[in-house]
């Protein structure tokens, strides 16, 4: 069971201050009338009257271009240097529960056979203060996928906002520390506030999608395989990139290598399945040479094959991609019109 | 991580798509699309996504590079600008000023292409300064300044999805201008109806109503065919003619002979076609006409523009919200570029040199006396250059030796240059030339301000430090002409905008605290105007529109037995310009590493040359090898070539020949042959 305190809103950045003081800490921040996620110095730059940030912070896990190690060659060995990683642990503070359903998407990924230890170390390293979604919006449909908007595993401290203040609950030992930096700041929650949190947990349910079963969703993905609806949203992928660059279970990288003058620098930077390089291979060959094959491939990888192999839909509702991309597609739509297949 | 986010415009296109910069340790590690930006609206293109990935690339100039004996060597900033100082007041004062000549910047920032119009001017004391609008849109300023009194676009990106009609010209929109193709396709969706005038089938083709595919070099005919069939069924808003058009009777007598069956023969359109889109553009209540390069480039670019505000001003579709001339500007700051003057025949906001009102009030802002002489042009420096009569060059930001037409001509004209000196951020084709290489800082290490396509001035932000000793291009240039014993000093961007506002009153209210969001859209006059969405409301900027006849003329190479291809060239969207920036992003250079050229089915089966082969074009200036990319995208009998690339490079052929009123070269058509190279 969750231990609960009470957090008054006016008290958020005194606590935040309190974090910065020995971590580095990552929050939404107002900035030129839209919240994005960066660094934060002190606690009033926290912004958490919002809904969702069009970049999610995966970023601060799998960086966009990162270098994994610089080399220099010559007389046929190499000299290998892998960079340190950060000195100081992070706080990821208020942060969505679809944003830490989709980090719990890409933490099977990372950590299978293979890990991935750049973003393992990142996991270890930052702490999550999730912050509870009390009203999703038109375009969310986290309900359905199991991406929100409750979130019930994966974050150290989740706050929920009641009115004034914040139910503030902790799941780890982790969290509970981050509560000890300020412990003056908070009081126990009463069983009123408790109250109050399920019953606004109870009204997001019944506000978000309602929730499938993600065995039934592959099931009819596989029923429509062979659609024309593919074709014609193949027509409109303008590859702008954008649905899987902001798609906070998208995890995609390319490797390159950059030498001049005997040193060199291993480099994986965000990779795109709409891509047709993506694909490529020796003679131009491609399995997915047209739009269309290629659309299909990323509606199918987080509806239907990620479901075969790990159980669940490696998509949190969140419908960033509909916003973002320069084709229009409505990725809620066709999720409505995959899951309305009898 | 410990990533802070920056709001900066794009450096692609001249969209200007706001998006953050992701800065870690003071290393650019990604980019974020801006929500709130006005224009693009939490949408990026591939381009912009990957728009950090070249500003750390080890190729990146870090020191002044001085050549000795034919080889680069780094040198120090203060021997570098000692030594640049001196050759151009040598030359000055040998040849005289005219022998030296300014390559500015569209990739610069506006405050930077102020510094330098005002070095070529104030300093070397010459109008040779010029750059490379020349080469995309200079038909565009001639053209719509003759009939509108304004020479940039008319209305705002957004104003598509008002529009019912869409008529695209010459526009491969998803390609070189995405975020606006994405308002094209938004608009679509609202039940507005797309028109394409374009020979090669696009990827919006599959979204429009109709498309007609002419025969490269005649939109003159095609546009006076429309403008006939409208005249024919009375179509014209007559309404709107009489009271703010001026020059209808001489309009409607020169388009007698353009019926659609005559038009047909010259273009290869359908005469129904041609009425049917006649029809749709003239009834609707609202109809923009978007274009790009495939009206400009010609050698009758001035020609092609002015009949496209004919059309507009016709059909009373200018002046309103989703309606009007709207020319789509290639580089992220080609706007910012011309409003700068870095133009041989204007000042700051289109204030001519030739004027007698204008050249006093900068010689007493700028206390010197200022050459009255126009200057020289791109394509025309270069010729001068290759005649001995340009002894010096300074070029910024710009690679001629690859996006000028006919390369060869281009490669002898800067060899024969006594001095040259080229201000980049990588060793481009240019910069391999130069006597003096100064490494400028990119885009993400410097403030200053962009203006799109929609005359939209924003700001852009310093989000590291310099790479390397790189240094802003304005520090530099103010650093040579202080050397030169003209001092010029300014302790930010933001002191030189404001005398740029002093100086330019359609910039007259920008100003940089009026600017921390997303900027203004001249002509912004004083401190209290809100900046102008839509030009031409009420009354076009010069009084009444003006109607220019202009008859077809073809285009000044045509096919041949030697030569029976018609080369068009043009962009795509993986790569920019002279890929000195996409191709050091291995995201965008993985898509299309090569160059290539397209080729009908019916052409490649007759010259049995298969996907993926190489083959040999040539022109009458030069040959290149690229792979063959068999396609319906062109029609039969003609080809198309990106110039991006420098190991098949198409300007080796294209035809260097001018539009005589805006000197832009022909480089949607010359004659070329084909053949396998195996």
């Amino acid at each position: 069971m969750a231990l609960a305190w009470e957090l008054d809103k006016q008290k958020v950045p005194l606590w935040v201050n309190a974090l910065i003081s020995e971590f580095e800490v990552i929050a939404p921040v107002r900035m030129h009338g839209e919240e994005v996620f960066t660094l934060v110095s002190d606690g009033s730059q926290v912004a958490l009257d919002y809904v969702n940030t069009l970049a999610s912070p995966k970023e601060f896990f799998l960086p966009q271009f990162e270098t994994m190690f610089s080399f220099t060659t010559g007389r046929g060995d190499f000299d290998i240097e892998v960079p340190p990683g950060e000195e100081k642990s992070g706080v990821i503070f208020g942060i969505r529960p679809c944003d830490v359903n989709a980090l719990l998407i890409l933490d099977k990924v990372f950590s299978g056979d293979q890990k991935d230890n750049y973003y393992l170390g990142r996991r270890d390293r930052n702490a999550l203060v999730a912050l509870g979604c009390n009203q999703p919006s038109a375009r969310c449909f986290c309900g359905s996928v199991g991406g929100g908007p409750s979130l019930l595993e994966g974050f150290d401290v989740l706050l929920t906002e009641l009115g004034a203040s914040y139910l503030v609950e902790t799941a780890s030992a982790r969290g509970r520390q981050l509560i000890d930096k300020a412990p003056d700041l908070f009081r126990k929650a009463s069983g009123a506030s408790k109250r109050e949190k399920r019953r606004l947990v109870e009204r997001a349910k019944r506000l978000a999608t309602k929730p499938i079963d993600p065995l039934e969703i592959a099931g009819k993905m596989e029923a429509l395989f062979d659609n024309s609806k593919w074709v014609e949203l193949g027509k409109r992928c303008l590859q702008c990139g954008g649905c899987t660059y902001l798609c906070p279970t998208c995890w995609c990288f390319d490797v390159v290598d950059r030498v001049e003058n005997g040193n060199g620098e291993r480099l994986r930077c965000w990779d795109c399945c709409l891509l047709c390089g993506f694909t490529r291979m020796a003679g131009n060959l491609n399995p997915r040479e047209s739009t269309e094959a290629r659309i299909k491939q990323r509606f199918y990888h987080k509806w239907d094959y990620f479901v075969q192999r790990f159980g669940t839909l490696q998509c949190v509702g969140c419908g960033r991609c509909t916003e973002t991309a320069l084709c229009h597609i409505d990725w809620k739509k066709v999720f409505d019109w995959v899951t309305s297949e009898k | 991580m410990r990533i802070e986010k920056v709001l900066t415009t794009c450096v692609y296109c001249g969209t200007g798509c706001g998006l953050y910069l992701c800065v870690d340790h003071g290393r650019v590690v990604g980019i974020a699309p801006s929500r709130s930006h006005p224009v693009s609206q939490g949408r990026l293109c591939l381009k912009g996504w990957n728009a950090h990935q070249f500003v750390h690339h080890p190729q990146r100039l870090k020191n002044p590079l001085i050549k000795r004996d034919g080889v680069f060597a780094e040198a120090t900033w203060d021997e570098s600008l000692d030594l640049v100082a001196k050759r151009l007041s040598e030359i000055k004062e040998r040849h005289g000023s005219d022998s030296l000549a300014v390559l500015s910047s569209a990739k610069c920032t506006n405050e930077e292409n102020f510094v330098m119009m005002k070095f070529a001017r104030a300093v070397l004391v010459t109008n040779n300064v010029d750059h490379c609008a020349r080469l995309c849109h200079a038909s565009t300023v001639a053209g719509l300044v003759r009939a509108f009194g304004s020479g940039a676009m008319t209305n705002s990106i957004t104003d598509i999805r008002d529009a019912n009609v869409i008529l695209l010209i010459g526009s491969n929109t998803t390609e070189q201008h995405p975020v606006i193709a994405a308002e094209i396709l938004r608009a679509v969706d609202n039940g507005s109806k797309l028109v394409i005038i374009d020979p090669r089938m696009i990827q919006l083709s599959k979204f429009a109503e109709m498309q007609l595919r002419l025969t490269p070099g005649t939109d003159v005919a095609l546009i006076n065919g429309l403008m006939s069939v409208i005249i024919e069924e009375k179509l014209q808003n007559s309404a709107f003619i009489q009271e703010r058009v001026e020059g209808f009777d001489e309009l409607r007598a020169n388009l007698r002979r353009y019926t659609p069956e005559y038009v047909e023969q010259v273009t290869g359109v359908l005469a129904n076609d041609l009425r049917a889109a006649a029809r749709l553009y003239a009834k609707a209540d609202r109809a923009t006409v978007l274009y790009c390069m495939g009206i400009t480039q010609h050698s009758t670019g001035t020609d092609n523009v002015l009949d496209c505000a004919n059309l507009a001003m016709l059909c009373g579709h200018v002046g309103r919200e989703g309606t009007g001339v709207n020319p789509l500007r290639g580089q992220q700051n080609v706007q910012g570029a011309c409003d700068m003057g870095a133009l041989p025949d204007f000042y700051t906001g289109y204030q001519r040199v030739a004027d007698e009102t204008s050249r006093p009030k900068f010689e007493q802002a700028w206390n010197t006396k200022l050459p009255v002489k126009a200057g020289l042009t791109v394509v025309e420096m270069m010729n001068e250059a290759a005649e001995g009569k340009i002894k010096g060059m300074y070029i910024m930001g710009e690679n001629p030796m690859l996006s000028d037409p006919d390369l060869n001509h281009v490669k002898k004209a800067l060899e024969r240059l006594d001095f040259l000196v080229v201000q980049d951020i990588f060793l481009s084709e240019t910069a391999e030339l130069a006597d003096v290489v100064l490494p400028a800082c990119s885009f993400a290490e410097k403030d200053g301000t962009f203006t799109n396509t929609e005359r939209r001035v924003q700001r852009v932000r310093r989000a590291i430090g310099p790479v390397g000793t790189s240094r802003s291009d304005w520090e530099i240039v103010c650093d040579v002409a202080s050397r030169m014993g003209y001092k010029m000093s300014y302790d930010s961007t933001e002191t030189i905008m404001e005398e740029i506002a002093a100086l330019t009153p359609i910039y007259g209210g920008i100003h940089y605290d009026r600017l921390d969001d997303f900027g203004l859209q001249w002509p912004c006059p004083s401190r209290d105007h809100p900046g102008t969405k839509y030009l031409h409301k009420g009354a076009f900027t010069r009084g009444k529109g003006h109607f220019h006849p202009v008859e077809y003329v073809p285009p000044a190479e045509v096919t041949d037995a030697q030569y029976p291809f018609i080369l068009t060239t043009g962009r795509m969207y993986y790569q920019f310009h002279t890929r000195t920036m996409t191709g050091r992003s291995e995201a965008l250079n993985r898509e299309a590493p090569v160059g290539y050229v397209e080729i009908n089915p019916t052409d490649a089966e007759k010259l049995n040359i298969r996907p993926g082969v190489r083959v040999k074009v040539s022109s009458r200036r030069g040959q290149i090898i690229a792979n063959a990319v068999v396609t319906e995208t062109v029609p039969p009998k003609t080809i198309f070539i990106p110039f991006h690339y420098r190991e098949a490079a198409a300007n080796l052929l294209t035809n260097p020949v001018l539009d005589p009123a805006a000197k832009i070269p022909e480089y949607k058509v010359c004659a070329a042959s084909l053949e396998r190279s195996d």
